[in-house]
């Protein structure tokens, strides 16, 4: 079952459009990363989802129903964490996790006394007195108490420290063990690379890319460093590219479905070292901004 | 090295004048408006000799706004106009102090400023210079309007330093409550706080017949002390000088005494858990609106009980040159009587026209802000309705502007109880304060629809709607519109000139059934639309 489908959404500002036909598929169980820039259409996807915004067009479901009428049954079964985590100046962080626990249902105290033990943070400081980090925790343990199937994260680590963020992929991976759906936006790669099943990359509005990290990286090519015993004409490869030479070792990039015959090739030519680099996430990712005129050519 | 510790504060204040290069002007301008609009009222007025005369005459305008000195057409401009334009500088002033200090320095951008070669009090001075230079500006400005306006030369400029001089008085006022509070929201409190108790010296000074040694506690009767157009005691005008340096040096002394950030009084920790029954979002808008609610309260309280002490005080004189106006104004104040009049004109003023109102359309902008500031967002995304939001809210809206009124009501009727001997004022007055909770309904009403379809200018046109209403108000006070006019307002069916036992219960029982409809309303196009 699909916990999150979204067809053609499109939603505009008056004039600017700012969502331009996102297709997004969140399959039941896996934790799926939504990635892309500040300003590509993230947070108004969430919003849309949450039922905060009206979408112009398309169509949108969530756990099988409709956010915008059904926001109330919906939310029951959801935890968000908002990118930006504004919290009440005058209340303590335990009153807000306490509050916002209460408006789902009941409190594990058991859990709660966990979370803050693991975040490591003062429950008896007043909101206005937290730093960032500090106003994140407050919301992500708030969003890991509550019991819910699906998991709605903007951006959820921004401010965290390092330590913070491990604590935070193990709930993750806590959260993912019990069956429960992730849906992560984030533009810290390593972040969504080390998280999620699959990703999702958006672009001005919409969707450029989706698969898993497997199938995105077939997509690109794989980088390869060989140091030779023999001398050999790389350019008569098929599917070879940015051939360069340093310090006796070649480094070149090679299509996926090319790997065979450039191994076949090499193999006889004396191999005295190699290295071949899957394409990171961020390699895939600058495929699709890498170039900032590219865009506007198209146009 | 002393002079290190101004150091930038020339830079600092051309990026102060390029922040308020609008809200400067609006404050100063405003002044002026507020002063033209008397004169052109005054001059407008087929008859404002008499109109004047008969004015002060009246035992309850002099105790509400003070007697008109001189007795002539300056007297009356000075009287409400310069009044009204010494309260807006009075506020401009304080308010852009904190908005350049206690703010900045709330917000961390302060940081930024400190971290350069900035001096320690480079962003006190270069505030307070602009907010005195402001308020210099808006005095002679107000002089050449006057002396435009073919009044003499000396009264208008003693009448504008004066002004001046209330302004510079409470920039050091916005200055001190800065340093002593942590968030720019308490200090902005603290200074509307010390507004209040000179509002309290104001009205003793205007019972006690206008010159009293109360005036020197009141900034913006200091003309009641300098006498523009009359006495023209020009060399007081020192005094004042003195005395708005006080709240100044005490400011700078504070500033070195504290951490950048905190203020004087030391943050408390909070509880570590939520008390049990702090679970639904109307506990959350108890819980944010309460202190509020609670502080208007108190000042109700306070500010009722002493007016309500004072009214014996009021002379019950009719004179014979008042009764004969023929205004359907001073025909109701006759009717009432002078002490009944002034409890009635009282209430009203607080608790519908001056201050209720305010109370009303604060607390459902208070949405605006939540939603704005992305709180709604938290409570939205779980499973809490839009309409359970919006409607807890008012919800509290409506429950704590009734209670202030109960509390206004009961106060005032039991000093004017007590200080008379006389019992059979308290649920009179009592019924006048409660006979306000309908109209005040309203006000909320007609702000939760505006904040429902059209949040972004909701805020603008409640003001501007309570404005004009008001206008309307001081149009058919002088005789110039009809009680048909005020019947559009939601002012004339709990008014001040019907005698409490005469007020008809059925158009009350019809606002409250209008605010309702509003409300209503109001939530389904909250529901509608789109958050944030």
């Amino acid at each position: 079952m699909n916990v999150i489908e979204t067809r053609k959404l499109t939603k505009s500002y008056g004039k600017q459009e700012a969502l331009h036909g996102v297709d997004l598929t969140v399959r039941q169980g896996e934790v799926y990363g939504f990635i892309g820039p500040n300003g590509a259409g993230k947070s108004t996807t969430i919003r849309i989802l949450l039922g905060m915004l009206r979408k112009s067009g398309g169509d949108v479901k969530l756990l099988g129903g409709d956010p915008w009428q059904d926001a109330v049954a919906l939310h029951k079964r959801l935890a968000y964490v908002p990118g930006d985590v504004n919290l009440w100046s005058n209340l303590t962080g335990g009153e807000v996790i306490d509050f916002l626990g209460r408006l789902h249902g009941k409190i594990n105290p058991a859990r709660r006394k966990e979370l803050l033990d693991r975040f490591q943070l003062d429950p008896k400081k007043k909101c206005r007195d937290y730093s960032k980090g500090n106003r994140q925790k407050v919301a992500l343990i708030s969003a890991f108490l509550s019991d819910a199937e699906l998991l709605i994260l903007d951006e959820p680590t921004s401010g965290l420290d390092p330590l913070m963020e491990l604590t935070f992929q193990e709930c993750i991976f806590e959260a993912k063990k019990q069956g429960k759906t992730v849906f992560i936006s984030s533009h810290i790669l390593a972040e969504v690379e080390a998280l999620c099943d699959r990703v999702g990359i958006i672009r001005q509005g919409k969707i450029v890319e989706s698969g898993t990290l497997e199938e995105l990286r077939h997509l690109t090519r794989t980088t390869v460093t060989v140091e030779l015993a023999k001398p050999v004409n790389l350019d008569q490869l098929q599917g070879v590219h940015d051939i360069s030479q340093k310090e006796g070792k070649w480094r070149f990039s090679v299509d996926a479905n090319a790997m065979e015959t450039v191994m076949n090739a090499l193999a006889p030519m004396g191999i005295k070292s190699l290295t071949a680099e899957p394409p990171t996430l961020e390699e895939l990712f600058m495929r699709h901004y890498g170039d900032k005129f590219e865009g506007k050519e198209l146009k | 090295m002393k002079q290190n510790h101004f150091a930038g504060t020339g830079k600092l204040l051309k990026l102060y004048l390029r922040r308020d290069r609008i809200i400067l002007p609006i404050w100063i301008l405003l002044a002026l408006m507020l002063i033209n609009g008397q004169v052109s009222f005054t001059k407008a007025m087929p008859d404002w000799q008499m109109f004047i005369n008969e004015l002060s005459a009246s035992p309850i305008t002099s105790a509400i706004l003070g007697p008109i000195v001189p007795l002539s057409i300056e007297g009356a401009i000075l009287w409400r106009g310069l009044l009204q334009a010494i309260i807006t500088v009075m506020f401009g002033a304080s308010l852009t102090v904190i908005r350049h200090t206690r703010t900045e320095e709330a917000s961390g951008r302060n940081e930024l400023i400190l971290g350069r070669p900035v001096g320690r009090y480079a962003n006190l001075s270069a505030a307070l210079i602009l907010s005195c230079g402001g308020s210099l500006l808006a005095g002679l400005l107000t002089a050449v309007f006057l002396m435009s306006n073919g009044f003499a030369g000396s009264g208008s400029l003693l009448a504008g330093l004066t002004l001046a001089a209330s302004g510079c008085f409470f920039a050091g006022i916005g200055g001190l409550c800065s340093q002593i509070f942590e968030h720019s929201g308490s200090a902005r409190g603290c200074v509307f706080g010390v507004y209040m108790l000179t509002m309290v010296a104001m009205v003793l000074n205007n019972i006690g017949g206008g010159y009293t040694g109360w005036a020197w506690f009141a900034p913006e009767a200091w003309f009641r002390i300098t006498l523009p157009f009359g006495g023209n005691h020009a060399w007081k005008l020192l005094i004042f000088i003195v005395l708005s340096a006080l709240p100044m040096v005490l400011s700078y002394m504070l500033l070195v005494r504290r951490d950048m950030g905190a203020g004087l009084i030391v943050r408390k920790e909070g509880s570590a858990d939520a008390p049990p029954r702090f679970n639904s979002p109307m506990a959350l808008a108890w819980r944010q609106q309460k202190g509020s609610i609670l502080v208007w309260a108190i000042g109700m309280a306070w500010l009722g009980g002493i007016m309500g002490m004072g009214t014996p005080n009021v002379s019950e004189a009719i004179s014979s040159s008042f009764a004969h106006m023929d205004t359907e104004w001073a025909s109701a104040i006759v009717k009432l009587g002078n002490q009944e009049g002034f409890m009635a004109i009282l209430i009203y003023m607080l608790g519908l026209m001056g201050g209720l109102s305010v109370f009303a359309i604060t607390v459902v902008q208070r949405l605006r802000r939540e939603e704005k500031e992305h709180y709604a967002e938290m409570v939205l995304s779980r499973p809490v309705s839009c309409s359970n939001w919006m409607v807890s809210y008012l919800a509290v809206a409506f429950a704590g502007s009734a209670l202030i009124l109960l509390v206004l009501g009961l106060a005032s009727g039991l000093g004017w109880s007590v200080a008379s001997g006389e019992f059979s004022h308290f649920l009179r007055v009592l019924g006048m304060s409660l006979s306000k909770i309908p109209p005040v309904w309203t006000i909320i009403g007609i702000a939760a629809l505006l904040y429902g379809w059209i949040p972004r200018i909701g805020s603008i046109l409640n003001w501007l709607i309570l404005g004009i209403f008001i206008f309307i108000e001081m149009l058919w006070e002088v005789g110039i519109v009809g009680w048909s006019a005020m019947q559009w307002t939601y002012f004339a069916y709990a008014h001040y000139s019907i005698p409490i036992h005469e007020l008809s219960i059925v158009p009350l029982i019809v606002l409250t059934v209008i605010a309702a409809a509003l409300t209503w309303l109001g939530v389904i196009g909250f529901k509608r639309r789109s958050i944030g």
